[in-house]
Formats: C-alpha cells, structure tokens, sequence
C-alpha cells in the first residue's frame, strides 16, 4: 500500500514541454470558443444512435486527460448510446468501448457531423 | 545455470481479463505484502518454465501512464523503479485500439515488451479478426493470442516471456523506446544530447515502414541502427529524467494506435446489438434500473440471511466440543483456574465465536458479491446511482467504494482511490463505514433474526428485510453525510464522472468462489482470528477481575448506563461496542459474555438461545434496533481509521472518520428513541 505522498501529477507535469507541438499547442490554446461554427453540437445534445466526430474538447484539467486516455482525440467517431436513469449520465461508444459520462461534462464536448480535415494538423 | 529468476510485469487497461491470465499463469503460487481485495497493492505469484522462475507482478488496471490516479502512479512507478525483465501488455482483442495506446505507453518506458492478446474468444464471438502477425510486425515486439479463461495460449505466453527475458525472441521494443517529443530522453544519464531520438509527428503522419521507423526511433547521435537490440534499457529508465506524457504525445499514441488497429482489426460490417446493449437497456433504464438493483441486493442478502444458520449451527457444536476437550485436559493436567480461564473461556471461545458466526455468512456473502462484480454489474450501479451522489457533491464512484465497504470498510477507504478528485475521495473515505462491513454483518444478521423473524412465509422474510432496510438507512445518511460534508469542511465544485461500462462477463462460478474464498474470506477471518484472540483475554479478565465486588466490565457499563439509555442501549452492549473497536465481529460476543458472567455459562448457540440471553438481560425490539442502527452508524474499527489515516496522511482525517459517524449515531439514536419514549413505545 503506498502512502499517500507520491510524487504528484502537477510536480511531474512541470517538466514537461511541448516544443515540437508548437501548432498544436496553439490550437488547444487560443480555444475553439472563438471559432465556433454552427455545425458543432455539444455531444450531449446528439440523439442517440448516430454517429459524430469530435471537433472540439473543451474540457479541462483531469477530466480532458482523462477523456484523451480514453482516445477522446479530435476527429474521434463518437456515438451516445443512452441516458442514464438520473437523466445526468450518457453512455458514449468510443473506439468500441462505453464511457459514462455526465451531461455537463458531455456539453463541453463538440461533434460534427463529418470529420474535420486532418486529425493532426489542426487547422 | 538452473533456476535463473526474471521479474515479469502485467500490465493492462481494466477490464482486459489481466487477473485472469495473473491467475492462470500462477495458480495459488501468490502473495502480496498487505491488501488482497482488489489489486491495487501489487500482488505477485511465479511459474516455473523450464528453467527459469518467471515472476510476475499485477500492476494495477490503468488507461495510461500518466499519473491521473494513485492506480497509475504505482504501475509507472513499478514500471520505471523495478525495471522489470519483461512486461507484458495484456490487451483485449475486442478494443484493440485503445488498449494499444497503453502499449505504446508501456513501450516507451519498458526496454522489453510481450503483447498478450487477451479475449480471443470474445473477439471471435462477435466475428472480429485480428492479423497477430501483422500486429507483432508493426508493434515490432511479439504478440501472443490468448484467451486466458480457457488457458488457450497461455503456454505460447510463458514461451514468449522466457524467451524475452533472455534477450531474444524480438521483444525489445524495437521501437524501442519509443518516443514522441522529448518527454522522457532529453538527457541521458552520460551526459550525450539524446538517447532515444524522437519520432516526430511528421514521422508518424508518413506512414513509413515499421523497420525504418523503428530505426529512426533507435538512432543515436543520428545514426540509424538497425540492430534493435541497441533500444533496449537506456536512460529512458532512469526515474528522475521521467515525466508524464502530454495531452499532444498520447493523441498521437492514439493516431498511431489507430493506424496500426485500422490495419490489423477486420469488423463484421453490419454490427447486430450485442447482449450488452440489450441487458443494459434494461439494467439502467430509468424504469427498472434502481429496482433491479434493490431485488439484487435484496436477494444476495436474503440467500445470506437464510442459509448462514445452518453451517453456523453446526461449526458452533463442534467447537463447543472441541472447547469441551480443551478444558478437560487442561483441568486434567493441573493448570490453574485463571490460565483456564483466560485461555479456553477467554481466546478459545472468543475465536470459536467469531469463527462460528462470521464465517458462513462471509463464505456466502463474498462469493455472491464477486460473482456480481465480475459478472460487470457494479460499473451500472455507478452508472444508475450517480445522480444521487452528484446531488450530494459525491462522485457515482462513490457508489463502488461503497459496494467494497460491504466487504470490509477498510478496503472500501482504500478501493476511493479510484476517485481521482481529493474532495470527492475525501467525502468517500469519511462515509464508507456508513455501509455495514462483513464484520458487522454477523451482528446486523443475529439481531435482526432475533428481533425481526415473524411468523409464516412473510414474516421469514423479516430480517431480510430489516437488513435491506439498514442497509437502505446507510446509504441514506452516506447521501446526507456526504452532503452536509459538501457544504461545510469539504467546500467545492462537484467534480467529472468518467466511468468504463465493460461488456457483461459470464463470471467464472467456481474460480469466483476460489477466489473470494481467498482473497476475502480468509482474510478477513485470520485478522478477526488475529484481534479476538487478545481481546478474548482482556474482556475475560474485565469480566472476571473484580473491583469492590464488582467485575471491571460491570463498573463500566454502569458507568455509561445513563448514557446507552438514552439512545436506547445499555452500558453492556455500549461497552461492547467501545471494547469492539479493534474490530467489530467482537461486539456481541463481549456483551454476552458480559452478560453471562454474571450468571451460568451456556453453550454458544443458535440465534433462540442468543436471543433467550438478550432478551433475558431487558432486551426489546426497540433495543433490537437502537443496536442494528447504532451498528451501522458507529465508527468504525481500528484497521479502517488506520487505514484512513494511511490513505489521507492526516490525523486529522483520521479522528474526523471516528467523530463523524459517533455524532451521527448518536443523533440518529436519541431522536429516535425520544419519539419511542413519546409514542409510548419504551
């Protein structure tokens, strides 16, 4: 059992750098909130059964590590599967795997209909 | 050179059947330095395979490593501090895409790697085909198809481990240390510019063949080397030059993973519903989600309720003979009356007690549970119940720390680690004992089937219901608790609920109990063995040393008699409760023998003669009650505060876990009881 005081996520995090990423870092910063289209929907607010793209995750922290862990990546094909009894959770199929999440989070999330162009060159 | 030993780790996302292939690959040959329940301590186990003893570790179930959790945080740190010989990546074939994205991970920080394609079986079900030999040629490293449950491959496994281990085989990743920017190589520990090199997006994008590309991942001081055995260990390992992958680097182990998976991976084109989506309509539906889940717990607590007697029956009347025999020789052999005493009245029939009464309905009770766990029911509890925890600034995760609290309360503080917000960890530590664990269980069964047997078929039914009533109660006051938490000392906003719902699993039944039996039972028994021994001895002696004519034990019920009735005890089961806090099983155990010291030694029993003695000693319904509820809501025993003290490295915390479910108890108790009084039910 280990104790409590590893070396902690932000300490590690520091060190870290992104230099060879100069673009993508620049996407994810400057946010999609600016240049948003009309064509993107928050993934909460998709029927279920069809299938979308991620265009967008705008999420933050621990939660948008964990969802790209979870191959949560621009240009992903999602598709919400249900809603959950509370009526706050979804089930997300995701690279052939469910996700719960609850809908709040699931707003910040947004799909397009088709893919974007190129998954890696973010514009 | 004979019984060569190589450290082998088990690395996997959850869920892939990575204890299966553990198991399969070690048997019973396994042991872990402290918690057995859920593998979050590491658990090892060896194989001999020809002439090497292979051992392996299971590193806990994680997505990545990155240190998200402590889950992650140990497989990492495992990973980069022991420098195993070989780590296997047990993956499923079922998601290969994104168990591969781990593999990468595993890859870029591990010099030699096995894939184990894990869930073949299932993968063939649903008509998926996988080309392993291309897989092996584009990963670079061997992959071996498995399908753990039945042992096919296991052995091709073991084969391909043994030959990694000693270096041949292919198993350095070729791709060696597979880098994307930086992250983990900028320096090596000789001071040259770069040990890895990188592989670029640009690289990446190219789609190249695999060798060239895991040449160029290879080059040093930008030389290609084809040889891959020049990637193996390096720098990479050293922990201090490590940190986390960025959000950019596992996008691109992603893309990269999808290529790959794009590759190998053949789908039938026209996906029919699987049985799955088909149980999960119904097992979350708003309908009938939470009252399938009510009739399930229902029901393993009423098989549990209902079939414990009779082996308890039986154990208690052997051991009692056994005690028979013990005093016998020990009179026999002229041992004084206190040795007797305290060695046969005290730890002998403390240890027959609690053998007596927690071990069947433990041995029922873990089984059922697990078996429901691996069937991959308890994500949809989560899955069904997180509004209510979200209301109450809990996680749905919450809902599943507190399903291992069932177990044993010290395992549920440990299994909060799965919530990765400190706030909502916090608020699932504190109130984890708010669900009865299976050391007050054996109380909660006894007093409800003493109180609350009725007559004819419905009133049998009684204390299976009055222990889903408790049970209900706690979860209750957990919601309640965990709100009040939420809007004083514990102050935020609510964080995400990330949560994999798994594909349902036929639960391997006898393996299931195998392992229960193992992991949950017998541990909880030897540590309750471990704790009534002692405490056998000293409530022996508080029963039996007498102060100004009265026992010690008498003294100090009287003391907290005024106290015990008003919240609808006595001091005797008060007592009880304060001399059990090493561990709950003890409590009725000691309040009988308080109460039977006063008067003739009677045999341990069934529930009558139990009840008999409570009821002799001024014990009603409402008393039946008071106990069952101040059972549920006390604080917990010694080991869960140990344990919370361990998990949240504060005292503080630690004394808030004790304090907060007594205030509660305490309320609870003496609101109820001043109604009783009113109602003129006392």
């Amino acid at each position: 059992m280990r104790d409590a005081t590893g070396p902690s996520a932000s300490l590690l995090g520091e060190q870290l750098t992104l230099r060879r990423y100069p673009r993508a870092a620049q996407g994810d910063a400057t946010g999609v909130a600016t240049r948003q289209s009309p064509r993107l929907t928050p993934l909460s607010d998709t029927s279920s059964g069809c299938v979308m793209y991620l265009a967008s995750n705008q999420t933050g922290g621990l939660l948008k590590q964990r969802l790209v862990d979870l191959g949560f990546i621009k240009g992903t094909p999602l598709r919400l599967i249900r809603k959950g009894p509370g009526g706050n959770l979804i089930a997300v199929q995701v690279r052939n795997t469910v996700i719960a999440l609850r809908s709040e989070e699931a707003r910040h999330l947004l799909v397009a209909p088709e893919p974007s162009s190129s998954p890696v060159s973010r514009e | 050179m004979s019984n060569r030993q190589f450290l082998v780790a088990l690395a996997g996302n959850p869920n892939v059947g990575k204890s299966t292939v553990f198991n399969a690959l070690t048997g019973l040959r396994q042991h872990t330095g402290n918690w057995t329940g859920k593998t979050v301590a590491l658990l090892e186990g060896t194989a001999r395979y020809r002439d090497a003893v292979l051992r392996f570790v299971d590193l806990p179930g994680t997505y990545s490593l990155r240190v998200n959790s402590r889950e992650e945080e140990v497989a990492r740190d495992f990973l980069l501090a022991e420098e195993p010989d070989v780590t296997v990546c047990v993956v499923d074939a079922t998601c290969l895409e994104r168990n591969l994205s781990l593999v990468l991970q595993v890859m870029t920080v591990t010099p030699r790697c096995v894939v184990c394609l894990n869930l073949m079986d299932e993968a063939r079900k649903h008509g998926i085909h996988i080309d392993t030999g291309l897989l092996a040629k584009e990963l670079g490293i061997p992959v071996v198809p498995t399908a753990a449950r039945s042992g096919e491959g296991l052995q091709n496994l073991l084969e391909a481990v043994y030959e990694a281990a000693q270096g041949y085989g292919g198993a350095e990743s070729t791709r060696g240390s597979w880098k994307t920017n930086g992250t983990f190589s900028t320096e090596s520990p000789e001071g040259s510019p770069k040990i890895g090199g990188t592989l670029s997006t640009e690289e990446l994008e190219g789609g190249e063949p695999a060798e060239k590309r895991a040449g160029s991942a290879c080059s040093t001081a930008g030389e290609d080397v084809k040889d891959p055995s020049f990637c193996s260990g390096g720098g990479v390992r050293d922990q201090s030059l490590v940190s986390s992958f960025s959000d950019s680097e596992v996008e691109v182990m992603y893309q990269e993973a999808e290529r790959i998976a794009s590759r190998v991976v053949r789908r039938p084109g026209a996906t029919a519903r699987t049985l799955t989506d088909r149980l999960d309509d119904i097992v979350t539906s708003r309908l009938f989600g939470i009252p399938i889940m009510l009739l399930l717990l229902g029901i393993v607590f009423l098989i549990t309720v209902s079939l414990a007697n009779y082996p308890s029956a039986v154990l208690s009347w052997v051991l009692f003979r056994i005690e028979d025999t013990l005093s016998a020789i020990m009179l026999g052999l002229g041992a004084p009356q206190w040795l007797h005493g305290i060695l046969v009245r005290g730890c002998y029939r403390t240890v027959a007690w609690v053998v007596a009464v927690m071990l069947p309905p433990m041995a029922i009770f873990f089984p059922l549970f697990t078996l429901l766990e691996d069937f991959g029911y308890l994500p949809r509890v989560a899955f069904n119940l997180d509004h209510l925890f979200q209301k109450s600034g809990g996680h749905g995760k919450q809902a599943l720390t507190m399903s291992m609290g069932f177990g044993c309360n010290a395992a549920g503080v440990v299994a909060a680690r799965i919530i990765e917000s400190p706030r909502e960890r916090l608020i699932a530590i504190l109130t984890n004992c708010f669900v009865p664990c299976n050391g007050r269980f054996p109380t909660l069964i006894l007093i409800s089937g003493i109180f609350f047997r009725g007559e004819g078929l419905l009133g049998a039914a009684g204390p299976g219901l009055a222990m889903l009533g408790v049970i209900l109660t706690g979860v209750g006051i957990t919601l309640v608790v965990s709100r009040i938490l939420t809007e004083t000392i514990l102050k935020g906003v609510p964080s995400s609920f990330v949560l994999e719902l798994p594909p349902y699993r036929k639960p391997e039944i006898w393996k299931t109990i195998a392992r229960s039996w193992k992991d949950r039972t017998v541990w909880v028994l030897k540590r309750a063995v471990a704790v009534a021994l002692p405490c056998g001895a000293i409530t022996w002696l508080a029963a039996n040393v007498t102060l100004a004519g009265q026992p010690v034990i008498a003294h100090l019920a009287n003391l907290l008699q005024p106290f015990a009735a008003l919240i609808g005890m006595d001091g005797v089961i008060l007592t009880a409760f304060i001399l059990g806090f090493p561990a709950n099983e003890i409590v009725i155990p000691i309040a009988l023998m308080s109460y039977l010291s006063q008067g003739t030694m009677i045999d341990l029993g069934s529930t009558d003669v139990i009840g008999a003695v409570l009821r002799s000693n001024g014990w009603r319904w409402t008393t039946g009650l008071s106990v069952l509820l101040f059972s549920l809501l006390h604080f917990p025993c010694g080991t869960t505060v140990y344990t919370v003290y361990k998990e949240t490295g504060s005292r503080k915390w630690a004394a808030m876990s004790v304090l907060i479910p007594t205030v509660v108890a305490c309320a609870v108790l003496f609101v109820l009881n001043t109604v009783f009084g009113l109602a003129g039910l006392k």
